[in-house]
């Protein structure tokens, strides 16, 4: 895949449109997604993306050799998002610790075992996310949405291999620990997933 | 390794774990299935590490179309803008070898008009006691033609090449011919594995893209994955050792030799494999007379070399887009010739 993506690459760099509008086309609704999810604002997040693609296209000689084109465009997304609402917050003169800048919230239509499971459980495990950081909902975000590997989630987020596990593991002891009574009932209805 | 000391967390945090709970990756599944039976005394902490992976994976989030059209528009008229700032500056492809200023021709491929132009045959097969209805379409040299199959399966087809399918795919498989070179984007559908038979290769898939190159004038049948994974196997078993089947990855490629039945995987070249779906022509160390082949087949056309022509001589070189022209114009310099085109014939005169 990734000799797939260098090519790709290499083309748009040298200035080809129908690359560059393929890489556009591949990864608008990933970036859209995960733009939305992390902002909560839809036309903020369609501005941004146009931007980003905009200033890739000015500076397509100069921009670095990326072979994970997808991880490489949803960390550029993240860091011109977290500038917008960085100065948005500051203006109203909101707390900007990075830790709590994105919401990342998860409705029910996000989750998708949602017609294998009652109201009352897709409730409980909402509520389980709701409880998780912000942070800590991003990752799991990351992995359990988009598939992402760690690798590419450590490049997203600049985050380290063994803080990115820890969080990942805090929000895993949380979630269970929520889920934990119910998790039982849980297991007899998705056991013929 | 030792899963009898995975604790739940363990399960959970590995990546080959969680493809096995969101059940995305075959591969895993089979891992994971076995592992399983190895270690009985895991299975409840495996199964609960599942459900916590499947009760917090998500879905894509919808995209309205319209959203998507308009900020594509956007996005369009941004680049229609800058080249005009950029003094329509013509841009060409140029990778280390050979470098060649030249303009660019335009391929319009244009689906609708390619249904009319191309020779539409339906035949009738019996297989046992239905009838299916078979559609072929011949590409011929100097033509490409993009389709797309009654289940979203988008196939590009190359010069030269035939295919074959069922009006109507069956409810338990998606099964095709192939005679020639194609790129495949397989729509995903677990449950109708889909199929491509060419010469004695069958390659099994359930939704990927990857090209398949088996010409029937070349000993080599070509299988080349670029995402997803693939089966393929040596429909003959014309030989009795263990390689009637291989299973590929994404950068991976099959290469089936008819004259000695060997089925052997390697890594592949992604330009030279499938550049001709990009519009790319390419060649490496290659003799002459192969270049002339592929041109032949890539425009259309018949070449003609006389016996000054050193064909056996071997260039490297790339072009995307190119008009035949431009093409021989680069080559004469260097393999020494010139050139007259009259209609669909040329021909070659060594210096």
């Amino acid at each position: 895949m990734s000799g797939e993506n260098l090519n790709l690459w290499s083309l748009f760099k040298k200035g080809d449109k129908d690359a560059f509008l393929k890489i556009y086309h591949s990864n608008y609704e990933i970036l859209y997604s995960y733009g939305f999810k992390i902002s909560g604002n839809s036309d903020l997040t369609r501005d941004v993306i146009q931007e980003i693609f905009a200033d890739l296209w000015e500076k397509k000689s100069t921009v670095a050799d990326v072979v994970h084109i997808k991880a490489y465009l949803l960390k550029y997304l993240r860091r011109a998002l977290l500038t917008k609402i960085t100065a948005e917050k500051k203006s109203q003169g909101l707390n900007t610790n990075e830790e709590n800048l994105f919401e990342v919230s998860i409705s029910p239509e996000d989750l998708l075992i949602k017609n294998q499971i009652s109201k009352e459980q897709e409730r409980k495990i909402l509520d389980a996310l709701a409880q998780l950081s912000p942070r800590q909902r991003e990752i799991i975000y990351l992995k359990f949405f988009d598939e992402l590997d760690y690798q590419a989630i450590q490049d997203i987020t600049s985050l380290n291999y063994q803080s990115l596990r820890n969080t990942l593991h805090k929000a895993l002891q949380s979630l269970r620990k929520i889920l934990a009574i119910q998790i039982i009932f849980f297991l007899l209805i998705i056991n013929r997933l | 390794m030792d899963y009898s000391k995975y604790s739940i967390g363990d399960f959970f945090m590995d990546e080959s774990f969680q493809d096995f709970a969101r059940g995305t990756n075959p591969e895993a599944i089979k891992l994971w299935t076995d592992i399983i039976k190895q270690f009985p005394e895991k299975e409840e902490d495996i199964l609960e590490a599942k459900k916590l992976i499947q009760s917090i994976s998500l879905n894509k989030v919808k995209i309205d179309p319209k959203q998507f059209e308009e900020d594509e528009t956007k996005i369009k008229e941004f680049l229609n803008k800058q080249e005009k700032i950029e003094h329509k500056q013509v841009q060409f492809v140029n990778w280390s070898t050979i470098k060649i200023a030249a303009s660019i021709t335009v391929f319009m491929v244009l689906a609708a008009l390619f249904y009319q132009y191309f020779s539409e045959v339906k035949t009738e097969e019996n297989t046992e006691k239905q009838t299916i209805a078979f559609i072929e379409k011949n590409v011929p040299k100097g033509q490409k033609l993009t389709l797309f199959l009654e289940d979203g399966t988008k196939v590009k087809i190359n010069s030269n090449s035939t295919l074959k399918f069922p009006a109507h795919f069956n409810t338990d498989k998606r099964e095709i011919f192939l005679e020639g070179e194609a790129f495949f984007e397989v729509k995903r559908d677990t449950s109708r594995p889909f199929i491509i038979q060419s010469k004695n290769i069958a390659t099994t898939v359930l939704g990927t893209s990857f090209n398949i190159s088996a010409y029937p004038e070349n000993p080599l049948v070509k299988v080349a994955v670029v995402t997803g994974k693939v089966k393929v196997e040596d429909t003959n078993n014309t030989k009795t050792g263990n390689n009637h089947a291989v299973s590929l990855l994404p950068e991976e490629m099959a290469t089936f030799s008819s004259s000695s039945g060997d089925l052997k995987k390697s890594n592949y070249s992604s330009i030279k494999e499938i550049g001709w779906s990009d519009g790319i022509i390419y060649f490496e160390n290659t003799p002459l007379s192969e270049i002339i082949e592929m041109l032949e087949n890539w425009y259309g056309v018949e070449i003609k070399s006389d016996n000054k022509v050193n064909t056996r001589e071997i260039y490297t070189g790339t072009f995307k887009d190119e008009s035949l022209e431009n093409v021989l114009n680069a080559l004469k310099e260097r393999a020494k010739f010139h050139y007259s085109i009259n209609n669909s014939k040329v021909n070659i005169y060594g210096l």
